[in-house]
């Protein structure tokens, strides 16, 4: 696996990023988060998100009231931290992008799409049942499944092309 | 990646189970020198199939064709599918056990 990108500026640099705006700083973490998720398949980008407003408050990147009011919007949405996972090792995640790895789509795009379309239909998951999805990557249409584990943890698994 | 073999017992039932509701007609002699090769899924029992024990490699996913959902061992839910390649020859035992962990025991689906 490749070392993770630079994600916009080392965190030692963040100080430079002096004050950020609220929006500029939600979309400095998100953007960041993303970038991440693409070298680590199990990143919770929430997760990551929550703990960066930390670092960038210690950082002076934003004001403390800027890091609440995130954190405080995070937490009046609902959002339970969204784990979305495609394997733990090498292997599992290789059986899960085995059919679009064969189609020569790049694993990290389809994790973004489907980490960008799943919330839109988490609501029709029901526990202990199978939900399939279809959305399009690279120009081709795939199948993707989530599964929910009881500790909320969402799987993604037989990932496959559709004709 | 292991070695070509025959399938087991519970393996062979299961594939017999999905075959039999599967959204295709498959040959009546399907099984007749069936080889299956495990796939490098961590263990969680996906197999290779080769109908007529004819090993090809570079075969393409077509489309799956059925499946079904059983409880490992240990609780936990696994998808079982099946599918086929592009010319609908017999390609693959997809076995998903839904958090990734090694499948423990296929159920006996010769006496359902």
């Amino acid at each position: 696996m490749p070392n993770p990108p630079t994600i916009i500026a080392p965190p030692n640099t963040w100080h430079m990023f002096k004050y950020m705006r609220l929006q500029e700083a939600k979309d400095f973490l998100r953007y960041g988060a993303e970038l991440l998720a693409m070298w680590i398949p199990e990143l919770n980008i929430m997760a990551v998100e929550s703990e960066a407003v930390g670092l960038l408050i210690e950082e002076g990147a934003i004001t403390r009231e800027i890091g609440e009011q995130i954190i405080s919007e995070m937490a009046s949405k609902g959002e339970e931290p969204l784990v979305i996972q495609f394997g733990n090792n090498e292997n599992q995640i290789y059986h899960t992008f085995r059919h679009t790895d064969a189609l020569g789509l790049e694993r990290s795009s389809i994790q973004l799409a489907i980490k960008e379309h799943f919330p839109s239909v988490i609501s029709k998951l029901t526990n202990g049942k199978p939900l399939n999805s279809i959305i399009e990557v690279g120009g081709q249409r795939i199948q993707y499944t989530a599964f929910k584990l009881s500790n909320g943890t969402i799987n993604i698994g037989r990932i496959h092309g559709l004709k | 990646m292991g070695l070509n073999r025959k399938p087991t017992y519970k393996e062979e039932k299961l594939i017999e189970h999905l075959v039999n509701n599967a959204s295709i007609t498959f040959s009546s002699k399907w099984k007749e020198d069936l080889l299956v090769r495990p796939m490098n899924d961590d263990e969680m029992g996906s197999l290779l199939l080769f109908p007529q024990g004819q090993i090809f490699a570079h075969r393409i996913f077509g489309k799956q064709v059925s499946e079904l959902q059983f409880l490992d061992k240990d609780g936990i839910e696994v998808i079982a599918s099946l599918n086929v390649d592009d010319v609908g020859n017999l390609f693959e035992l997809d076995i998903w056990k839904t958090d990734f962990s090694k499948l423990i025991e296929i159920p006996d689906f010769g006496n359902l």
